[in-house]
């Protein structure tokens, strides 16, 4: 029974890996994904296709100042949110007593033990000392995910926010979801992410612009690794 | 010997946590000062791709000086390939590697390369400033590059570069095999983000041709490039 719809769904997978199908289409594409293993192979392969794209646009050479000015931005933006942060002097002078001091001939065991509890005590106050929310938007279901829930909470600076979400279903590898941060028609990435076997994830998003400049929210299925811009099916939404 | 290796390697892990910066576990008493840096500095160039992205992620600034030194070419060019523009291009991938450092620890191996994590986050970062700046290139200035056959084996050129020039003509002699109209459709889908129905605007051609075009020109780059 599901041939026809087979033979016609295999013919879309060239446009929708490259992300030229309607949302229309693609939502079909994406639902028959989930139980079609050939077609899954199929998307496998033309995604490899997609990937190699990049290796055919015309070569321009970077100015030469163009890492310099890269070196200068890293060491001036923010370390890494949510992971190990970049040394900083002090936090360098501290490795290196360790080691100066682990190497050294002498040394006492329950010293060492003490420095371990003192450096995991600040590592977990450091990782506690984030912005405070200021404002939090929730995200809404759809019907193509009744049991998910969403909600954004953007800190005072306007920029930095977390998307948290629950309910979601797990996806096939090839698949992710990304969220959509939307403005007068124009929709911006703003996470790509998977969720956890439960169905939850927190995710950091990444906007160039505040997020109090958008009024809407919107979550849909995507390949992995997204898409220039949404395709497949919504599963949460907000409009302000 | 006064002290387990497991607790040295606990302690060293714990400072890396932290914050320190310490190249490989087996060197790190024995090198001091500026021969430390230089060892440092010798040693990403020989690295791997994913070795790289998890010292960036470990805030190594020369492991993302090394990967944009192989792969900064690529992702300017994948966002002047988008954007036409060098400033903006330029911006774009100040953004892409600025995120690359601030977003490595998310960098999943099992999902993309490195060179596809980059140049997935480049097409998308492009066209979402494209789309925000409504500005539209004219189509006829977005193209695939031209086959030239670029130098591949200066002596002293590391074999990722060997590699990736040897792989960039494969894949532009691919494009170049497919007839026009299917290069100029799908320079448009990827270049652009544009649908089939964009596509079969701005070419002012029947949609179910724009359809055709892209279906056929993804089979045969498909056929060409699969066994790589």
């Amino acid at each position: 029974m599901h041939n026809e719809n087979h033979d016609h769904i295999i013919e879309l997978i060239p446009a929708y890996a490259l992300g030229v199908l309607d949302a229309d289409e693609s939502a079909v594409v994406i639902q028959h994904l989930g139980g079609c293993t050939a077609c899954r192979a199929e998307l496998a392969a033309y995604e490899s296709v997609v990937d190699a794209l990049p290796l055919a646009a015309p070569q321009i050479d970077p100015s030469p100042a163009l890492k310099e000015r890269l070196l200068e931005q890293i060491q001036a933006s923010p370390a890494p949110k949510t992971a190990v942060p970049p040394a900083s002097p002090w936090q360098r002078s501290i490795a290196d007593y360790i080691q100066e001091f682990l190497a050294g001939p002498r040394w006492q065991p329950a010293l060492a033990l003490a420095v371990i509890v003192l450096l995991a005590g600040a590592f977990f106050i450091w990782q506690q000392a984030g912005p405070t929310p200021l404002n939090q938007v929730e995200l809404t279901a759809t019907d193509a995910a009744p049991d998910a829930h969403g909600l954004i909470a953007i800190a005072a600076n306007g920029r930095d926010a977390t998307l948290t979400v629950a309910g979601l279903p797990a996806l096939p590898p090839e698949k992710q979801y990304q969220l959509w941060l939307i403005e007068d028609g124009q929709r911006d990435s703003g996470a790509v992410f998977s969720v956890n076997a439960d169905g939850s994830a927190d995710v950091t998003v990444d906007s160039e612009r505040p997020l109090t400049e958008y009024s809407a929210f919107g979550v849909t299925i995507e390949p992995a690794g997204g898409s220039p811009g949404p395709t497949g099916e919504r599963v949460l939404g907000h409009n302000l | 010997m006064a002290i387990s290796q497991s607790s040295i390697y606990l302690l060293m892990t714990l400072s890396q946590t932290i914050g320190g910066n310490i190249p490989t576990p087996i060197k790190f008493h024995a090198i001091r000062g500026d021969e430390k840096e230089l060892q440092s500095a010798l040693a990403v160039t020989e690295l791997d791709d994913f070795a790289l992205i998890q010292r960036t992620a470990q805030g190594d600034e020369t492991a993302l000086g090394a990967l944009y030194d192989r792969y900064g070419r690529l992702v300017l060019s994948v966002a002047y390939g988008v954007v036409q523009n060098r400033e903006t291009a330029e911006e774009v991938t100040l953004d892409i590697f600025t995120r690359a450092w601030e977003k490595a620890h998310t960098y999943d191996p099992q999902q993309a390369k490195v060179s596809t994590w980059l140049t997935r986050m480049a097409r998308n970062r492009a066209i979402d400033r494209l789309r925000r700046e409504k500005v539209r290139p004219f189509h006829h200035s977005v193209h695939w590059s031209d086959v030239i056959a670029e130098p591949v084996t200066e002596s002293n050129q590391p074999e990722t570069a060997v590699h990736l020039s040897l792989e960039q003509q494969r894949v532009r002699a691919a494009v170049a095999s497919l007839p026009p109209a299917q290069q100029e459709a799908l320079a448009l889908a990827y270049f652009q983000g544009y649908s089939h129905s964009e596509i079969a605007q701005a070419l002012d051609q029947p949609l179910g041709t724009v359809k055709g075009r892209i279906r056929a020109g993804m089979q045969k780059l498909r056929a060409l490039l699969g066994d790589g």
